[in-house]
């Protein structure tokens, strides 16, 4: 399984929430906004790296 | 062309959304299985487009320009904005879940609301009113909003946390009980209870 893969399946749910910031974003940009995603950093981002290191945390047998 | 490119945009979303709710029903299907699958998916999707009929049917705001909707008459809500509900509060509740554990239920719900409302702050002003016009908060027989966020008015944010959280504090309060029918009549007690509340929500002067 390739890497891209890999961090898929173990963290699908970040990558779909963050396939909505993305999509939002490049909606935003169009739409003459695109500072819009940068809030994203402060809403968004902090959500998605809590969620990638609880997961890593669990699999690897730490937590 | 700047227009095609508009047009476009909105149609490749209307698109995805759909598509991507094929994708994470399938997932959660595999890693979950089917029962609290389909509990989640149903419910996520009745409670949001039940809700988002009842804010058009009271002028809170308008789908102008969708190619489905859901019902398919009166063209009100889309059906890509109920899947696309249905989708989120999966993802949302299993994002609280992992980065909380096992804590109180209302701790996971205020989460589930917050990263709702997180990523909507970018969505809505995007899309919503010039010059995409998914959604316009603004038009004849609508109602004059006083509190605006970001050109949004604040009543969105509000429901977004509303609706995500309470979801998720009621499906997993669902999950908690013996399988059955007795679990399929807490969500429609559930059910009811939200729309009564939604509609309270709405009435208020935002």
């Amino acid at each position: 399984m390739s890497g891209a893969r890999r961090f898929l399946t173990a963290h699908f749910e970040a990558c779909v929430h963050a396939s909505f910031w993305v999509s939002a974003s490049c909606l935003a940009a169009l739409a003459g906004r695109p500072w819009l995603g940068a809030i994203g950093l402060v809403t968004v981002a902090p959500i998605l790296a809590l969620y990638v290191a609880r997961v890593r945390r669990r699999t690897d047998g730490v937590a | 062309m700047v227009h095609l490119t508009l047009q476009f945009a909105r149609r490749a979303y209307e698109l995805g959304l759909p598509l991507l709710f094929v994708i994470s029903a399938t997932r959660s299907w595999k890693a979950r299985g089917a029962g609290v699958t389909t509990r989640e998916l149903v419910f996520g999707f009745a409670l949001s487009q039940s809700v988002e009929l009842l804010a058009v049917a009271q002028g809170r705001y308008r789908y102008p320009d969708w190619t489905l909707y859901f019902p398919p008459s009166p063209e009100w809500v889309p059906l890509g904005i109920g899947l696309g509900w249905a989708t989120f509060l999966p993802v949302v509740m299993r994002i609280s879940e992992a980065i909380l554990g096992r804590v109180a239920p209302w701790r996971l719900a205020l989460l589930d609301g917050a990263t709702a409302v997180g990523l909507d702050v970018i969505l809505d002003p995007a899309v919503s009113g010039e010059p995409l016009h998914m959604w316009v908060w603004r038009g004849v027989g609508m109602t004059p909003y006083r509190f605006w966020l970001l050109d949004v008015p604040v009543f969105n944010f509000v429901g977004w946390f509303l609706l995500i959280g309470a979801s998720g504090l009621q499906l997993r309060a669902a999950e908690a009980r013996p399988p059955g029918a007795a679990r399929l009549a807490w969500l429609g007690g559930f059910f009811a209870v939200d729309l009564a509340v939604a509609l309270l929500v709405m009435r208020l002067p935002w």
